[in-house]
């Protein structure tokens, strides 16, 4: 994913303020983490492609105050060999009454459990082959405590920067989440541009629905019902997920290990806006997208099966198996891992991935990662 | 005289026999009685503590140090926990009476954990969410019965075994306590499944005295029994009993 610039009057005014914020006099109470991490990898599509590309992340880990707080994450990438270097998150937090304000990039998040989250704001993924990634929004974020875990949130994001963002590319978001003993619902409200999409569709995307996570027994379950609609298109679509995970014993007595399995279903009934939604995920290079560059929505997806299964095979170590596919074109794409601790905080992570895409064309591959936390 | 004398000498050896067997009933506790001294012994009301676990397994190790913060009112206990090694740096686990709630940093989100992780090891360690939650809960879930005394490493303790209640559903079906009878702190515990095998075995490697007269382990092993050359060390690096929690820091609402 390319790093977003973060380069406008704003930003110097933030930083600014979060060195003054910081002061001299704090500067020894600062600590400093991140992470570093390198990615090798062979791929093939048509022909054989190799990769590789490095990361580091470092955060600088502030002293609390009552009332005001930041945070900065500053990210470095190498992709094939081309340096880039970014702000992953750098905001201000500002306690309020009975909640706070949060100002700059940060990560929003509204999950409830899924996999695929077709009513969060940023369009994460949590937990397929053992990863997760929280889109990063520029923003404004209020978030009010309703007491007892409940609370609202409204957000206003801003896809093109602070500067000169012209109204219709503002993006505005409001969250209502009721957790309670065994259960955590959500009521959730987006209404956003489109980030990535065919070059000539620019609209707005609104989507609203609902999402619960409770138990059954001894499975996790969850869901979702909610409504898509493209605005200036006016194309719309009703998304319903329904999902469960799941843990167990296996092996002989002495040598066991757990299981951990997590499968969801997620259907676009009308058959209208699964494709934007995909893209939206940023999954649309994955799968690629057939047709000519006229075609407004080049794909025929509105199922989707996606599952994770996966085993500890002692403390340190897991491997697993990530699969989506989709159940129009039979689209499917298989993620093999393996990840394991291997000490002095360092984590090789080893993955597959074998893709069958609509026109029945079979592509794969396989990365290595090598990660040091510090 | 000598009827008065013979009156004396009986009325004597009365007081002796029957206050002798009364500082005997006042000395003999029972397995509730043994076991209510622990819960008052390790009952924190409001407590922060730093702490390491130490993860091994066929040669391997890993390192988690974390900081909590505990309350009880003597029914509820909950608990914050906040993980402070590098890599897992700024996740939080939020224990509310008997529900799990996890923090992840990055996405800066709350999830409620499944019923059914409840049951597997804490970051992969051998004690589990459930071992976390049900410890608070002892006098609740089980009954107790002092099965006799023994020796561990020259000190003297209870025995205790503890059978779930008819009406409790907890993660182990019986266990076995052994409670140093001078401090009351519990040395070594087994605990055992439904069809009586052992599941896993707890031993205290070290114990300070916190404040005066009140003794706690600061050290224990835990062991899966399940899973040979698996083993835990939690090891308690500082400890504030007296720690004022900011109110709501043990909240959802804080975690949000």
């Amino acid at each position: 994913m390319k790093l977003k610039p973060f380069r406008n009057l704003l930003s110097c005014t933030l930083i600014i303020f979060f060195l003054l914020l910081v002061g001299v006099e704090n500067a020894q109470a600062i600590e400093v983490g991140g992470k570093f991490e390198l990615q090798s990898g062979l791929f093939y599509q048509e022909e054989f492609r190799a990769n590789f590309s490095g990361l580091g992340e470092l955060e600088f880990f502030l002293p609390e105050t009552r009332n005001l707080n930041a945070r900065l994450v500053l990210r470095a990438k190498l992709d094939d060999f081309s340096p880039e270097v970014g702000i992953k998150y750098f905001y201000l937090r500002r306690q309020v009454a009975n909640g706070h304000i949060t100002l700059g990039r940060q990560p929003i998040s509204w999950s409830y459990g899924a996999i695929l989250n077709p009513l969060d704001f940023g369009f994460g993924v949590d937990g397929l082959a053992g990863e997760s990634t929280s889109p990063e929004v520029d923003g404004i974020r209020y978030f009010h405590s309703l007491g007892n875990g409940a609370s609202l949130q409204l957000v206003t994001g801003f896809s093109e920067g602070l500067a000169g963002q012209a109204l219709d590319r503002v993006g505005y978001g409001a969250r209502l989440r009721v957790p309670r003993a065994g259960h955590d619902f959500s009521i959730n409200l987006i209404d956003q541009p489109l980030e990535f999409g065919p070059v000539q569709l620019e609209d707005n995307l609104l989507r609203v629905g609902m999402a619960y996570s409770g138990d059954a027994g001894p499975l996790g379950v969850y869901g979702t019902i909610g409504y898509y609609r493209l605005r200036s298109l006016e194309l719309d679509d009703i998304v319903g997920q329904v999902g469960i995970d799941y843990s167990w014993q296996v092996g002989p007595e002495y040598e066991q290990q757990t299981v951990y399995f997590q499968g969801e279903f997620l259907r676009f009934f009308k058959k209208e806006l699964g494709p934007i939604f995909f893209m939206q995920m940023g999954a649309g290079n994955t799968f690629g997208s057939s047709g000519s560059p006229n075609q407004v929505i080049p794909l025929e997806l509105y199922d989707l099966i996606v599952g994770n299964l996966s085993m500890e095979i002692d403390p340190f170590t897991r491997i697993g198996s990530a699969f989506i596919t989709e159940t129009g074109e039979w689209f499917f794409a298989l993620i093999p891992y393996y990840q394991t601790d291997l000490g002095g905080a360092v984590e090789l992570r080893v993955e597959g991935s074998f893709l069958r895409d609509p026109e029945g064309e079979v592509r794969g591959g396989g990365n290595v990662v090598l990660s040091y936390y510090f | 005289m000598i009827k008065r004398r013979i009156f004396e000498i009986l009325i004597f050896f009365m007081v002796l026999v029957f206050g002798f067997s009364a500082g005997l009933f006042a000395g003999e506790l029972t397995g509730e009685e043994i076991m209510n001294k622990v819960d008052q012994n390790q009952f924190i009301a409001s407590g922060r503590m730093e702490a390491e676990m130490i993860i091994k397994d066929r040669g391997r190790e890993s390192t988690k140090e974390m900081v909590m913060f505990v309350e009880s009112d003597g029914q509820v206990t909950n608990g914050l926990v906040e993980f402070t090694n590098p890599r897992d740096r700024g996740t939080k686990y939020l224990l509310l009476d008997d529900e799990l709630w996890m923090y992840f940093p990055d996405a800066e989100d709350l999830i409620r954990i499944s019923g059914h992780m409840l049951r597997e090891g804490m970051m992969g360690s051998d004690f589990s969410y459930q071992d976390a939650l049900e410890s608070e809960q002892l006098s609740e879930l089980y009954e107790f019965a002092k099965e006799g005394q023994e020796e561990i490493e020259g000190r003297a303790v209870y025995v205790i075994k503890a059978t779930a209640r008819e009406d409790q559903e907890p993660a182990y079906q019986n266990r076995r306590f052994w409670v140093d009878s001078e401090r009351f702190v519990i040395l070594r515990e087994e605990m055992y499944a439904r069809d009586g095998r052992l599941l896993k075995e707890m031993v205290t490697e070290k114990v300070e005295e916190i404040t005066e007269g009140r003794w706690m382990p600061t050290e224990m092993v835990m062991e899966d029994k399940l899973r040979e050359g698996s083993q835990t060390i939690y090891r308690i690096k500082e400890i504030d009993l007296d720690y004022e929690i900011p109110e709501g820091k043990i909240s959802l609402d804080y975690l949000q």
